[in-house]
């Protein structure tokens, strides 16, 4: 997740946060909208069209993405690359 | 991320796709964003993704300038803008006339599409789309000049900074789009089309506009002016018809890509009021120049 994170905002940004599964998108790593689009993109592209962030964030009802976690995203990657 | 060389620039680019368990419809939808402080990412929560999902093929993309595409120096007239769309579906290899949306500027594009190359356009849906009637330029250089004032304003900055930084990470690199460019004096050259050339449009045109926005006028001139056209009107709802009616949108665009067959799906207003724009004349009218 840490590489994917790090296209996506760009190395040097991230070098001084520790990422854990309690980082928020929102808060701590501060990701724009654009850049929440590139991770979409990337994880498609990594996990096939079974990992479909907006479709998660819908089910969520996670409207500004705020206080969406690392681990929120992790375990959902996770259980639809388990469910094939 | 796709990045997609189109008239000599560098366009980031994402295509949704319909789902593999969806009857493709055949249809491409290219989706086209606002100025400034808007790129791709607007539809992609938004509009994007439902259309993928009821069988269309989507492309959204950054304009040029604006979130993940080349920022360069110059290169923002209107004709700029018409001519990367034109190189984008070209490098794409997209030959059959496509659906254009527009959002507030991305109208002005899309009408700007069809009458320049009308055999790549099968229609134009305006969200509250601008058009380049007489004094387009002149309205789009005082918007930008508002948000170069803006930007040293207390109000405004208080209002953005209270949405989170990264609004106002992106309210700033839209102030440095517009001074480190020559967008403000490129749109401000903008030649007004010709009405005849704009009623004579040989393309549907579909209006979806704010009943309490500064741009509706334009929407009724529009399709006043535009014979094969249809006109809907928000109530209660400013410049931010997308973000504020997305799921109605996508209930508009799927029936009137359908053949509109039967009457357009009624808007059910929400029971909590709609956000004010933050960039309307009411927030701060005294920064006007």
């Amino acid at each position: 997740m840490r590489s994917h994170l790090g296209a996506v905002i760009g190395d040097p940004e991230l070098v001084h946060t520790e990422i854990t599964m309690e980082t928020t998108f929102g808060g701590d790593l501060d990701l724009e909208s654009i850049e929440f689009v590139a991770l979409a993109d990337r994880l498609r592209t990594a996990f096939g069209e079974r990992v479909n962030f907006v479709a998660f964030l819908a089910e969520k009802g996670v409207d500004d993405m705020v206080t969406l976690t690392v681990g929120d995203v992790v375990r959902y990657v996770a259980a639809r690359v388990r469910e094939g | 991320m796709a990045e997609i060389l189109a008239n000599g620039v560098r366009l980031h680019v994402q295509r949704v796709t319909p789902p593999s368990d969806v009857i493709p419809t055949g249809q491409t939808v290219v989706l086209i964003h606002g100025l400034i402080v808007d790129d791709l990412s607007s539809y992609y929560f938004t509009l994007a993704n439902p259309l993928a999902a009821a069988g269309h093929d989507v492309i959204i993309y950054d304009l040029r300038g604006h979130g993940h595409s080349e920022r360069t120096p110059t290169g923002y007239a209107l004709r700029d803008s018409i001519a990367d769309l034109d190189g984008l579906l070209t490098a794409l290899a997209i030959d059959r006339p496509v659906h254009l949306v527009g959002n507030s500027y991305g109208g002005a594009v899309a009408i700007g599409m069809a009458l320049a190359h009308p055999e790549r356009v099968a229609d134009v849906t305006m969200i509250e789309g601008h058009y380049a009637t007489r004094g387009f330029g002149a309205e789009m250089a005082e918007t930008l000049h508002l948000v170069t004032t803006g930007i040293h304003d207390e109000k405004w900055v208080t209002w953005i900074a209270e949405r989170g930084r990264k609004t106002l990470k992106l309210a700033r690199r839209g102030v440095t789009l517009i001074e480190e460019t020559s967008i403000s004096a490129d749109l401000l050259a903008t030649p007004a089309a010709p009405r005849e050339s704009v009623a004579a449009l040989g393309v549907p045109i579909l209006g979806i506009y704010g009943g309490d926005s500064e741009v509706l006028e334009r929407g009724r001139d529009l399709t006043n002016l535009v014979a094969d056209s249809h006109l809907i009107v928000i109530p209660d709802c400013d410049h931010r018809v997308l973000f504020n009616t997305a799921p109605y949108l996508c209930e508009v665009l799927v029936w009137w890509y359908a053949g509109r067959v039967g009457a357009p799906p009624v808007f059910v207003p929400p029971a909590v009021p709609f956000e004010p724009a933050p960039l309307s004349k009411k927030m701060f009218p005294a920064a006007a120049p």
